[in-house]
């Protein structure tokens, strides 16, 4: 894959790159394990639970040799340590959105914006609670989606109930995480972070 | 108060450990109900040998279909969202509904076109004011880029540009030369818009200074607005026959467009550029009118050449064209420097005449005049006061945060479908593979062929993605020994005391493993550290001049 290698945009590329590669393995070893449940008809094989003993340790190993990856490139671009430095510049640089009170710092008497940290909190609060109720407009969704299954069971779809139970789900899975992407960012701006960095954090522990 | 703190606390490590949460419940409930809770609902309109409400004589089948469904409906709603959403997006809204269009943006606008083309493209174009001899030297619009830069590098000296390139745009023929030649790159036209428009509106003066891309302003002085406008208003074209209306056109406007800042330098400029404005006529026969997306505003034989953001600013300081908003002396400085319209000469010759270099496109692009402020010049200070500068003012570009937020969380989600299920199904990791290699491919091209280059922003690694892979991780663990263990059908005979045992020692051993793993194998590798050593200790020998001192560097200065 060497048209990774010029994209110095993010390490998304590389990370992708990596896991591709890493997962020729681990599709060869699925496939052999796939079909022999397929040519027995049973997905409880007694040797399952070793692929997925195997496996498991196997996933391990590719992040651990991801995190000396990243060290690695991160050399080569010579981007290594730059997220200190940023931390450091970005400790001076606000987001324009970030909004308090006008106050003298009291590290060297320059004229800084502070947020209470109790109306922070009460933000925390607040957009834990959207979230909660996201979580629970998902829920509903997946309830409703197999009660919908269970009332179509002696309908002419009914062998087929499991595949278009699925069919719902994933679409409700596509669109309540793209509408969630929308409101966690919405989420995120209210709580008024300072830097970016914090900001960034927040949206991507959403 | 004890209390309340101590609940504020909780609030808090709830807060933190909200990671995933909304992704866990959205993507894994059906999974977690079918391969757990199902067998134990009472069945509901279910046949007899139905086990709960799994629907089968066991919920492994079921989970099995769960995962073939999900997995493969998101692969096929990636493959939309990278392929054909952008190309209904770009190709349809663009034209048939005026999407673009709001925003005078066109079909053929050339800002809009990727930096690859598989459009043809004037493959013995002549690069303006450089002599025919050139023009053979001349092969693709790379070497003209190289040639064109500041270094000034024969195409066959620069050492830097990919052999493959190079011999493919040499060795094949036109046509197949043409597939893939590359475009003026779009963060080097944003670099110097982006001084165009700061310049251009009074407002962004005080930002100047801290837009990191601005080239140097020495050399760039304001222009009138009403050149600006009368540039904006008149799109320029490269056939001949377009050029000699708009010259029409433009002496017209000139005469009533009066520029107060317009001074003798620029009027004597104006009669030499009309004395060799037929030398450039003729030499626009050569140019064959090209087709294909922005055919009517591709650059003149490598004007636009793709150059970086540093050689632009080098070019700044050491040259500059004043020419006026007459598009004929745009094009007059083209033929004289031989480097196109975007070249400048510093110096005072800038600070005197008060005109202003402007890229058209760029300037017709920024410009609504539906939307333009007090001043006419259409800027949107609410966009550039909070976007990036290239963003609001190209519009549409990569938005970095969005698309990496969003492509993160998809990997993401299927990540856990994949490990934490994937005992179920051991085929799941095949259209893993496919659908990383479609990921890689899917940014690729998007990245090719419908966003601008992107601003790069400097990161050392994945962050907070990367703790989050590892909640993933460990999810999987729990989740792959529960399905194992309780839901299929090897240990359904065990006691409930041996399978809680077995998975305890399943969980325990791969936590040991990853313990393990983690201490002999250490983050930073071996030969990172090395170099590390290496380069502090070049570093010191040059900038401190250390004397020689035997043994190595301590790893504690690393």
């Amino acid at each position: 894959m060497s048209i990774m290698k010029p994209f110095l945009l993010n390490v998304c590329f590389c990370f992708l790159d990596f896991l591709n590669r890493w997962s020729y393995f681990i599709a060869m070893v699925g496939i052999a394990f796939e079909a022999m449940a397929i040519y027995y008809d049973e997905y409880s094989r007694p040797e399952i639970p070793t692929f997925s003993f195997f496996m498991m340790g196997y996933v391990i190993t590719m992040i651990q040799f991801w995190k000396r990856e990243e060290k690695i490139n991160a050399l080569k671009w010579n981007t290594m340590g730059c997220s200190f430095r940023d931390d450091l510049l970005a400790a001076h640089d606000f987001r324009p959105q970030f909004y308090g009170v006008k106050m003298k710092s009291y590290v060297d008497g320059t004229d800084i914006l502070y947020y209470p940290s109790s109306k922070r909190s009460a933000l925390y609060v607040a957009s834990s609670f959207a979230m909660i109720l996201c979580i629970a407009f998902v829920l509903i969704a997946i309830m409703a989606t197999y009660y919908a299954r269970l009332q179509v069971s002696h309908t002419i779809v009914a062998p087929y109930e499991q595949w278009v139970a699925s069919g719902i789900t994933a679409f409700q899975i596509i669109i309540c995480s793209s509408m969630f992407s929308l409101v966690s960012w919405d989420i995120t701006e209210w709580e008024n972070h300072r830097h970016d960095k914090e900001f960034e954090k927040s949206l991507i522990s959403k | 108060m004890y209390i309340f703190s101590h609940f504020l606390l909780f609030i808090l490590l709830f807060l933190t450990v909200k990671s995933l949460v909304f992704e866990f419940f959205n993507v894994l409930t059906t999974f977690y109900y079918l391969g757990f809770a199902a067998r134990y609902v009472p069945p509901y309109n279910q046949p007899d040998y139905a086990k709960g409400e799994c629907g089968y004589d066991n919920c492994m089948f079921p989970l099995v279909i769960n995962l073939v469904t999900v997995v493969s409906i998101e692969m096929l709603w990636r493959f939309f969202y990278h392929f054909l959403y952008r190309y209904i997006r770009y190709h349809i809204l663009s034209g048939c509904f005026g999407h673009y269009a709001e925003r005078n943006f066109e079909n053929d606008d050339e800002s809009m076109a990727p930096i690859l083309t598989t459009t043809s493209y004037s493959h013995n174009a002549v690069p303006l004011g450089a002599s025919n001899d050139d023009a053979d030297a001349s092969t693709a619009p790379g070497d003209r880029v190289r040639r064109n830069s500041s270094e000034s590098k024969a195409p066959s000296e620069s050492p830097s540009r990919p052999r493959r390139l190079k011999d493919r745009a040499k060795s094949e023929s036109p046509r197949k030369s043409r597939s893939m030649e590359r475009r003026p790159s779009a963060a080097s036209i944003g670099a110097s818009t982006i001084s165009t428009v700061s310049a251009l509106s009074p407002k962004k003066k005080e930002n100047k200074n801290e837009n990191p891309l601005q080239a140097s302003d020495n050399s760039v002085n304001s222009p009138s607005r009403n050149s600006v406008r009368s540039k904006i208003l008149r799109p320029p074209s490269l056939t001949i026959e377009v050029d000699e209306e708009e010259k029409e056109q433009n002496e017209k406007l000139k005469e009533e467009d009066i520029d107060e800042e317009f001074d003798e330098d620029a009027e004597n400029a104006n009669t030499e550029r009309a004395s060799n404005l037929s030398e450039f006529l003729a030499q626009q026969q050569s140019v064959k009118v090209v087709e294909g997306r922005g055919r009517n505003r591709l650059p003149r034989r490598g004007s636009r050449s793709s150059r970086s953001r540093a050689s632009l600013n080098q070019d700044a300081e050491a040259q500059t064209v004043e020419h006026d908003d007459s598009y004929s002396h745009a094009e007059e400085g083209r033929s004289r420097t031989g480097r196109g319209l975007y070249t400048r000469t510093g110096g005072d010759d800038d600070q005197s005449t008060g005109s202003r270099r402007v890229r058209d496109y760029a300037a017709r692009r920024n410009t609504n005049p539906l939307n333009a402020d007090d001043d006419g010049n259409g800027f949107h200070d609410e966009e550039s006061s909070t976007l990036n500068p290239f963003e609001s003012y190209h519009g549409i570009s990569y938005n970095h945060q969005h698309e990496m937020l969003y492509n993160y969380s998809h990997i993401l989600r299927l990540f856990l479908i994949c490990f934490c299920f994937g005992s179920a199904l051991p085929g799941v990791y095949a259209l893993l593979l496919i659908y990383t290699w479609m990921e890689i491919r899917g940014h690729s091209w998007n990245l090719f062929y419908y966003f601008p280059r992107p601003l790069p922003e400097i990161s050392e690694s994945l962050g907070t993605w990367l703790h989050m892979f590892q909640v993933v991780l460990i999810i999987g663990i729990l989740t792959n020994a529960s399905l194992v263990i309780f839901t299929m059908e090897q240990f359904k005979h065990w006691e409930t005391k041996y399978q809680l045992g077995l998975w305890i020692g399943y969980v325990l051993v791969l936590g040991a493993y990853h313990y393990v793993l983690s201490l002999y194998f250490d983050d930073i590798p071996e030969e990172v550290i090395v170099q590390k050593q290496r380069s502090l200790y070049i570093a010191s020998k040059i900038t401190q001049k250390a004397p020689v001192r035997e043994g190595t560097i301590a790893i504690e200065m690393l």
